[in-house]
């Protein structure tokens, strides 16, 4: 701890929005402070161990225009992104309520407090009780012109018995200079509800992403995410699902292609903080060149629950001898009544199934395609998404093949 | 000429020599049953035949259609019209039964195949199988049955019409009803053009594909030729009778 605290970020002060609301400056003030005794993640701590961002310094973003571009689509009119002046009663209890909460953590929360004090970019999502709507909610967050920084806050609040598909796509430049896209996400999902979220990220080779999601389940819901890297030049991700009430369950499944030089870090946490609930993860990596990819899987069950259910797979097919993958479960089991698995591959093309396809006539090259086209479109049919075909060819694209 | 000829093939897998001089002409038509014990060889040859890298062959040639393949990739010589059924066929999670076996018609004729034209033939293919549709949007072999793998192999050979098919232990794992489905399959695909070499362990198979020639397969090599009766009486007699002729 002593060494770290060497690194205290040099911080650039901020000061109030015009149209900003009181609370929501003392919010960011408070953010502000904290920052200024914690330290920049790096190698001391156990989420930071292998991702390192080489010369990247946090300073140079901090004091710039970090607003993003959000877009709404989706055919129904009264779905609408609730910037932080317009927000209501409800959800300002929410926000601060779940922004305090990682303001007083007391694990590192750096680039959360910075999302929090810096941010220029909030955006509210609420749906009603029993809204229903098969057609997606597509949210698509990018950069404004030559900013070089995207700091996003997002929260999603959904009623009670909601069932919707919500699409996120955050997009990055590609820039001379290293940008960074920081995201803070909270998803609160409601009672009875079900809800599809993707993330896609399409990010350029000039992007530093470092993304936290936090989603909170209450009783009998379901939450399906599917998380899609589709570049950066490094990033980590924290992927924390709370299942706080009976009967909740969450699906996550993922995949990321990293190639050339990138390293891509995620990171889930599954907390089963109630009985009946259920996990399942299922993460696929597919990597080329020199690239680095690290799945971790935390997952904790307290004493208290019982009947709990949780599973977790991660799955790598490494293309070239130089990529590296790297998986690690970690499971705190505490209570008796459970059932988990987990586990991990790596391999190469699977010769059998290469042998196989030659044998059909497929050339070398086309056998290839088609297997790892199978190997992410297994998690990409588990959505149902129109642009199913335009994910998995840009994945595709991504890995040249 | 003949389909098939094999001349003295000598083959290896790293220092152990597999196969110790097979000699097997095969021609146009002609329906030939090569049969042996377990670790005989036997299936060593069907994936030599096609060219699998974990073998070497050092010695004799193989020739389909009086040329030499023995230079061809796996891929050179499925396109020239080689086909095996694989005893154990591989999952390929991820991949549609549909978008595998379009894509495989597309590389074998080098054309695209309209959706519709694709339909209708796999329409006619799928009845004799007694295949349901459902089928074709589940992913190749993966938690498919036996049965249901060995119809998923017959069903290309249906749509490939190959002119060489080599059925590696297809009746391996298949209930009565079910081989009788998959030797219905593999009987309605016989014609003067196509040769069928089917590698099995018992006769069962050739009671409904009835073979023009039983080869018996012993320590990598054909040790006796006969016609159908051959195989009855392999199975009244077993094969040690075979190894205890002179």
């Amino acid at each position: 701890m002593t060494k770290s605290l060497n690194n205290l970020p040099e911080l650039i002060p901020i000061s109030k929005v015009s149209d900003e609301p009181d609370w929501f400056f003392e919010l960011r003030l408070a953010a502000f402070h904290k920052l200024s005794s914690t330290f920049i993640p790096d190698s001391s701590l156990e989420s930071w161990r292998k991702t390192k961002f080489g010369n990247f310094s946090i300073k140079n973003y901090l004091g710039t225009e970090n607003t993003l571009k959000v877009k709404l689509h989706h055919t129904d009119k009264s779905i609408e992104l609730v910037s932080i002046q317009d927000i209501n009663e409800v959800q300002k209890k929410i926000v601060q309520s779940s922004l305090q909460g990682i303001i007083d953590s007391k694990e590192n929360q750096f680039f959360q407090l910075v999302s929090i004090a810096y941010n220029q970019s909030f955006k509210f999502l609420s749906l009603a009780d029993s809204f229903n709507s098969t057609d997606p909610i597509i949210i698509e967050s990018s950069f404004r012109d030559f900013s070089l920084a995207g700091f996003q806050i997002f929260f999603l609040f959904t009623g009670k018995n909601s069932k919707a598909i919500i699409l996120h796509k955050s997009i990055s430049p590609l820039t001379e200079t290293l940008n960074l896209f920081n995201s803070l996400f909270v998803s609160i999902i409601n009672d009875g509800s079900n809800i599809e979220e993707i993330q896609m990220e399409e990010f350029t080779p000039s992007t530093i992403h470092i993304r936290k999601f936090i989603v909170v389940q209450n009783k009998d819901s379901f939450f399906k995410s599917g998380f899609f890297n589709l570049g950066g030049y490094r990033g980590k991700t924290f992927y924390d699902v709370n299942l706080q009430e009976n009967g909740s369950s969450a699906k996550l499944l993922g995949v990321a292609s990293p190639s050339k030089r990138e390293i891509q870090d995620i990171e889930y946490s599954l907390f089963h903080n109630n009985s009946h609930t259920n996990s399942s993860i299922k993460f696929k990596t597919v990597m080329k060149d020199k690239s680095h990819h690290i799945f971790t899987g935390n997952l904790n069950i307290p004493k208290t629950s019982k009947h709990v259910e949780a599973s977790q797979l991660n799955h790598n097919l490494i293309l070239d001898k130089t990529a590296r993958a790297e998986s690690m479960p970690k499971l705190e089991v505490f209570a008796d009544d459970v059932k988990c698995s987990h586990g991990a591959t790596m391999s190469e093309i699977n010769e059998d199934q290469l042998f196989y396809l030659l044998s059909r006539g497929f050339t070398p090259s086309d056998a290839r395609h088609l297997i790892v086209e199978g190997f992410i479109t297994e998690i990409i049919d588990e959505f149902s998404l129109e642009n199913s075909n335009e994910l998995k060819d840009k994945l595709l694209r991504k890995l040249g093949e | 000429m003949e389909t098939l000829k094999i001349i003295d093939l000598k083959a290896s897998i790293g220092d152990k020599e597999i196969l110790k001089g097979v000699n097997l002409s095969i021609f146009s038509g002609e329906v030939h049953a090569i049969m042996g014990k377990n670790g005989s060889g036997k299936s060593t040859l069907s994936n030599i035949i096609l060219g699998h890298p974990n073998y070497s062959v050092t010695n004799g040639d193989i020739l389909f259609k009086g040329k030499s393949i023995l230079s061809l990739k796996p891929d050179e010589r499925a396109r020239l019209g080689i086909f095996l059924s694989f005893q154990y066929p591989t999952a390929i999670p991820g991949v549609t039964v549909a978008n595998f076996l379009r894509t495989m018609l597309k590389g074998m004729q080098g054309r695209d195949i309209p959706v519709k034209e694709f339909r209708q033939i796999l329409k006619k293919e799928i009845t004799t199988l007694k295949i349901e549709e459902s089928f074709m949007g589940r992913y190749v072999n993966d938690g498919f049955s036996g049965g249901e793998k060995k119809r998923n192999e017959i069903l290309q050979l249906s749509l490939l019409k190959p002119a060489l098919s080599i059925l590696d232990e297809t009746d391996s794992g298949l209930d009565i009803d079910a081989l009788k489905i998959v030797c219905d399959g593999i009987n309605a695909n016989r014609s003067p053009e196509s040769s069928f070499l089917l590698i099995t362990h018992y006769q069962r198979m050739l009671n409904y594909v009835v073979p023009d020639k039983v080869h018996v397969f012993m320590d990598g090599k054909i040790v006796l030729s006969g016609d159908k009766s051959l195989a009855l009486e392999l199975e009244e007699k077993g094969y040690d009778w075979v190894e205890s002729k002179p």
